[in-house]
This record gives C-alpha cells, sequence and structure tokens, in this order.
C-alpha cells in the first residue's frame, strides 16, 4: 500500500478538498482515501462529488457518512441545520451522483487499515468517537491495527498504552508519528471542509504504509471564496459563518 | 532468557562483532556496516514471557525517538528495525567515559563539580529545546566525551511531546529510577521537564560527596516522602563547598518544580557564574533537621502537591523559553549616541517581553590579549565600567544581567564560541556602517556572527533620517 492521504468530511467545501489534494500531492501522496461526509453543509456538492468520483474511478477507496445516506434515507439522525443542508443539497445533484453515494459501503479494509466514517463498532450507528472509551469499543470491534475514521471533525491519535487501556494523544501537525504495529491505533483525521478546532485550515492525515508513520496535517484554503458561495446561494449564513471562524 | 546472539551473526547487513552484555532491558552489540562504519553499538530488547513488560515499551520509545532527537548530547540514530523477526536499534559507539566512576567517597573537587554539572545541565537544555524529557538521568545514564561534552543514553522511559506516551500509569512503578526520581514523577507526572532537574541535583549531590541525598528508597511511598524531607546539607558534609553550590544544587532539589530554575540553561549558566547565584535559605542550611521540622512540614505540604499540574501545561520546549538568555555584543565606546540608543530600545524590547529573561552584555575588545600585561587588564576594566554604565540604564535587576569583555585577536569567534557553549537564544548586534571606527563591527564581522550564529541575530540600526 503506497503513501495515502485520507480525506474525511469534505461537506461540499471544493476549496478546502483542492488546497488538500494540492498538499497532499507536493507531500508525495500517492493515493487517496474519503473517509465519508462528501456532501452537505457546503455550497459545491455537485463539484465536490465530480473530483471525487474521478479519484474512486482509478482506485481511491470512499466510505460512505451520515451526510451522504441522509440525500436518500429521512431516518439519519440530523440537526435542523445539518437536516436543511440535506434539503438544499438534493435538487443540486444528478442521478449518477445518487448512485454513486448509494453505492459506498460503510467501511473499507485494506491489508491491516480499516477506513470508517465514524466508528469501527456498528459504523452504521453513527457513534462519535468523542473520548477514549468510545474508541476503545471501536479497537474491540475489529482486529485491523489501524483504524481511520472521521466524523468528529478533530484530529486526535488512541492508542493502546503500556497498561493496556486507550489513550488519546493530541497531536502536533506535519510531526511524522512512527504508529507500531505491536499495539492497535484508532486516528481521527480531522474535517476537509468544516474544521470545528478555532482553526479555519483544513484538515487531513498522510499514512505511510512504508516506514509506519502517520502525519496529520492543516492546509490554509481560500474559505472566503467558500462563505461567498453560502451566503449567495441561499444556505443558512450560520454556515458560512463557523468556517471563517474554524467552529 | 535467551543467550545473546553469537558473534558473525547478521542482521539486516550488521555484523555482530562483540556481545557487551546487557543495559536495562536490552541487549548491547559491538556491530559494523559497510557503509554506515566499522563501529556501532545495537540495542536488541529482551522477548519472551520471563522478561519485564516495560522492556518492549521501553525499546518502542527509544525507536520513536532517538531518530528526531540532535546534536552532540545524544548518541547520533544511524538505523532500526523495530519490526523484523529480530528487533534492533543502531546508534553511534560512544567513546567516552562513564559518569559512575567519578563517584568515590569523598566527592569530586569544587572545579570538576561545576564543570561537570555545567556539561549536564546544559546536554539537559538541549533536549528540552527539542521539546523532549529524559526522565532517567542518572550516572549510569550519563557519558564524557573526550572533549567534555554529556551525552544522555537510554531513552528507554523518556517522553517527547509530539508522540504519544506509551508510558501510563501502571507501569510507572518500573518507570525511571527511584534515587534519582523527582517527586512529581513518582506521582505519575511524566511531561514536566524539570523533573530532570531534580535528578541532575541528585546526581550533583552524589558526585560531590558520594552519598545519594535521598538513599535507595524501596517503596513508590519512600519516593513521595522526599517532597518533604530535606537531605542533609552538602557543607555538613563537606566543608569546602562554597553557599553558591549548595545553593545551586538544593534549588535543582526543590519538592515542587515550580520552585526549581526555569530551565536547565538556568542551571548551567549559575555553575559557570557563581558570582551572579542569589543566596538563599538553601544556602545557609548546615546541620541535618530534625524530625520536629520533619514532621511540620509532612503535615504542612499539599497530599496532592506533587501531581497538581498547572492549566495548561508548557510543553519542554517552551519551558526551556521561559527564562531565555539574550546577548547584546557592541563597543562601549562607540561615538554615534542614536545607536547606542537603538541598541538600547531593541534590549528593552526583548527584556520586556519575556520577563524572566536575562541579558549577557558583552564588550568586545580587538586585540591580542598576550603580553600586553597591565595595559591589558586596565583596558579591559576602563571597558567594564564603561559597560556597566550602559548597562545601568537598562534597569534591569542584576540578577538578570552578566557583563563580560571579550578581548581576542577574532571577536566573531569569540563570540559564536560563547553563544554556543551557554545556549544563547538571540545575538543582539549593531548594523555594519560605511564608516566603522572600528574593525570589529565591519562587515566581515557582522556576515560570519550572522551565517554561524546558532540562534537568532538581531541587527540594530537607528533610524535613517
Amino acid at each position: 500500500m503506497p503513501k495515502i492521504a485520507l480525506l474525511s468530511d469534505t461537506h461540499s467545501n471544493l476549496e478546502a478538498l483542492e488546497a488538500c489534494l494540492a498538499h497532499a500531492t507536493r507531500q508525495g501522496a500517492e493515493a487517496f482515501a474519503f473517509l465519508g461526509d462528501l456532501v452537505g453543509y457546503g455550497p459545491d456538492p455537485a463539484a465536490t462529488l465530480d473530483r471525487i468520483m474521478a479519484l474512486a474511478g482509478t482506485g481511491a477507496p470512499v466510505v460512505r457518512g451520515n451526510h451522504d445516506q441522509a440525500l436518500w434515507d429521512d431516518a439519519v439522525p440530523l440537526n435542523p441545520m445539518a437536516r436543511q443542508a440535506i434539503l438544499w443539497t438534493r435538487p443540486r445533484l444528478t442521478p449518477a451522483h445518487q448512485a454513486f453515494l448509494q453505492s459506498l459501503p460503510l467501511t473499507r479494509r485494506l491489508e491491516n487499515v480499516l477506513l470508517v466514517h465514524a466508528s469501527a463498532d456498528r459504523p452504521g450507528d453513527w457513534t462519535y468517537l468523542a473520548g477514549e472509551a468510545e474508541a476503545a469499543a471501536s479497537l474491540a470491534a475489529t482486529d485491523a491495527t489501524w483504524t481511520f475514521a472521521g466524523h468528529v471533525h478533530h484530529q486526535l491519535l488512541y492508542y493502546q498504552a503500556s497498561d493496556q487501556r486507550t489513550h488519546a494523544f493530541s497531536p502536533t501537525p506535519g510531526v511524522a508519528i512512527p504508529l507500531s504495529e505491536r499495539r492497535r491505533w484508532v486516528a481521527t483525521v480531522g474535517s476537509v471542509g468544516q474544521p470545528r478546532d478555532g482553526n479555519t485550515a483544513a484538515a487531513y492525515a498522510l499514512f505511510d504504509d512504508r516506514s509506519r508513520t502517520l502525519t496529520f496535517c492543516r492546509v490554509p484554503y481560500d474559505w472566503g471564496r467558500t462563505i461567498y458561495k453560502i451566503y449567495s446561494q441561499g444556505l443558512p449564513p450560520a454556515l458560512a459563518h463557523r468556517l471563517s471562524e474554524g467552529r | 532468557m535467551s543467550p545473546p546472539l553469537p558473534p558473525g551473526s547478521r542482521i539486516d547487513g550488521f555484523t555482530l562483532l562483540q556481545a557487551l552484555g546487557t543495559g536495562g532491558s536490552a541487549r548491547l552489540y559491538r556491530v559494523s556496516h559497510p557503509e554506515h562504519g566499522p563501529e556501532l553499538l545495537m540495542k536488541t530488547p529482551r522477548l519472551g514471557p520471563d522478561e519485564p513488560a516495560f522492556g518492549v515499551v521501553s525499546f518502542e520509545t527509544e525507536c520513536t525517538l532517538l531518530p528526531a532527537l540532535r546534536g552532540p548530547h545524544v548518541p547520533r540514530f544511524v538505523a532500526s528495525g523495530p519490526f523484523s523477526p529480530q528487533p534492533y536499534l543502531v546508534m553511534e559507539m560512544i567513546r567516552g567515559r562513564d559518569l559512575k566512576r567519578h563517584i568515590r567517597p569523598g566527592g569530586l573537587p569544587l572545579a570538576e563539580l561545576a564543570e561537570l554539572g555545567f556539561a549536564m545541565a546544559t546536554a539537559a537544555h538541549s533536549l528540552h529545546r527539542q521539546d523532549a524529557i529524559h526522565l532517567d538521568i542518572k550516572p549510569d545514564n550519563i557519558l564524557l566525551r573526550e572533549d567534555g561534552d554529556v551525552v544522555l543514553i537510554d531513552y528507554g522511559f523518556a517522553h517527547h511531546a509530539r508522540y504519544p506516551d506509551l508510558f501510563q500509569e501502571e507501569s510507572r512503578l518500573a518507570v525511571g529510577s527511584t534515587p534519582y526520581m523527582a517527586p512529581e514523577q513518582a506521582a505519575g507526572v511524566r511531561d514536566e521537564p524539570r523533573s530532570d532537574q531534580f535528578a541532575l541535583g541528585v546526581t550533583l549531590y552524589q558526585l560531590a560527596t558520594g552519598r545519594l541525598p535521598y538513599g535507595v528508597p524501596a517503596t513508590l511511598a519512600e519516593v513521595r516522602a522526599r517532597s518533604w524531607t530535606r537531605p542533609t546539607p552538602l557543607r555538613a558534609l563537606r566543608q569546602d563547598l562554597p553557599p553558591w553550590f549548595q545553593e545551586i544544587v538544593f534549588t535543582c532539589l526543590e519538592p515542587e518544580p515550580e520552585r526549581r530554575y526555569a530551565s536547565c540553561a538556568l542551571v548551567a549558566q549559575a555553575l559557570s557564574h557563581p558570582d551572579s547565584v542569589v543566596l538563599t535559605e538553601r544556602a545557609t542550611r548546615l546541620e541535618k533537621e530534625g524530625w520536629v521540622e520533619r514532621l511540620w512540614r509532612s503535615w504542612r505540604r499539599d497530599p496532592e502537591g506533587a501531581g497538581r499540574r498547572r492549566a495548561k501545561p508548557l510543553s519542554p520546549s517552551e519551558q526551556a523559553q521561559v527564562a531565555p538568555l539574550f546577548l547584546v555584543a557592541f563597543d562601549p565606546y562607540e561615538p554615534e549616541e542614536a545607536l547606542l540608543r537603538a541598541l538600547r530600545y531593541a534590549v528593552v524590547r526583548v527584556l520586556q517581553r519575556d520577563p524572566e529573561s536575562r541579558l549577557a552584555c558583552v564588550a568586545l575588545l580587538e586585540g591580542a590579549a598576550e603580553g600586553s600585561g597591565t595595559s591589558a587588564s586596565e583596558r579591559q576594566h576602563a571597558c567594564r565600567i564603561a559597560l556597566h554604565h550602559w548597562a545601568r540604564q537598562l534597569e534591569v535587576p542584576e540578577e538578570r544581567l552578566s557583563l563580560h569583555v571579550f578581548e581576542s585577536v577574532d571577536p566573531a569567534q569569540r563570540l559564536l564560541d560563547y553563544a554556543r557553549r551557554n545556549s544563547v537564544d538571540a545575538l543582539i548586534i549593531p548594523a555594519p556602517r560605511d564608516v566603522t571606527p572600528a574593525f570589529r563591527f565591519n562587515r566581515s564581522f557582522l556576515t560570519r556572527v550572522v551565517e554561524q550564529a546558532p540562534c537568532s541575530v538581531h541587527v540594530v540600526r537607528p533610524p535613517q533620517s
């Protein structure tokens, strides 16, 4: 498996997606994987999907997120603003886009790596990896050495320490962290299209299978352009505001 | 325990030359490699059901940290194969003395203590600046290179702020060597760089007296007792040691990290500039405290104290920067008042920004110090008075200030050597001018300093009208 860029929660933010793809390419990424929530919240669902579908056509693995499923499944629980954005998104997608989203699996396994949107523990329940207990449950549900997930919109690394318990580690962007295969790991890679940690820069991670290292990355992008589109196309203004603050 | 691998064995291109015994939870071998070199050190973890569980974690920790660390105070990383059938880690073979050999009943002479202490503190500071904490500083883990530099070895228990810490609570009993361990480390805190300073204080105490200040504790509770137990004063054991030395060692041994030096650079600075050490009650202790006093302190102590943390702990590199050392070098006879004023403003700005920062004021005198006899020392004395006059106007407390006169045929080299040796954080020097009254601040001086300085260089120029 080559050096792979792990991109999650793109949320129809084309500017952030392009910035991350370009950054990953400069960093030597040879492949891309998408961990769900390709759409929702943002103003460019069709263009974003076109870009991701083209990469999927060349072999990029893609898994399904709750916002993706909400496009055809009203039973998916969403907050009112997210629901409003999904209703806005539906008429803007072609049947091909819809078919692509419906074809997505909940998980993808690549050798010792598991890709999932929320948690390896009942992935269709969309449980947030909100802390060490949820991460431990996810670890217990798979035998993969490395699990990469999104959904929570922040970057954290969970690992089993010397006491056999699961601990959280807050990574420094740009540092290649060795992930020894003597223990098992779960990483939440952050959100490309809607970071929520007070930093407006887009987030993703790079996994190098040869050196067994994971690098969390933050990439500045032109969010001014994205929020202009949100304001001018009738999406809730709060969605624009939060991009400008990274909240 | 499985037997060592026989000489002549090959692992990933390395040839085993000799088994060197065991070190902690690992086996050590002298190895060679056609590209990496004829003499290297290989570590292999002792794996198996009978081996201590923390051995594997120590090995993983060292494999993660060693490649990330730089400088003369860390063995140079060569290669690692953490996952191959025979896991291994290869590093530079340090040719040097072992600090253990310096421990003797009567202790070392003061000059040697100060020199070793300076070298150890400089090594620890270099590590902290890289966001790492050793957490197992003791004579066994300190080697001396032939040039006097200290190398800290064995990073199996170390912590690095940028990597996940594999050691967590349950294993802390085994983590670190208890005679040298800081109380907060015994309470499970692994991200406090000043824990290394405590271990350094224990080592210095041992080098000075041949005794361990807190003995060899058998339980973790005994380690925690050092929160309220004071060791026998150094000067009660050795009358020839000056108060300033006791002040430094006992500041390192303060139970609360906040009461120790802010950084190991300050320990090094104090050991190399005894005149600047402000003496407190620590320096005057002469008798071992009685049981009443000890009981009193154990009552008064904050039971959660050792484990209590700041709201947001500083990373080791941030903590190492809390008390930065700035150096301003100039000609105190500089005729251009505007330049002197600009230098003063520049210095005041940086000192105000970092309230714990220190300033070294250096007057550079060009010329041969040799053969000039009385006139040289008089020239230096006059220069020191001019320097003192300039520094007075900064209104910096004495303990944050040091004054130096460097007289050298190669002032740039003298300045660079000082900056390197004293871990200076930034240099402040005047810009060269077309008409320079003295040779020493010309363009070639500036170019060399800027190119070769081990830190940032701030070049000051008065406003041009």
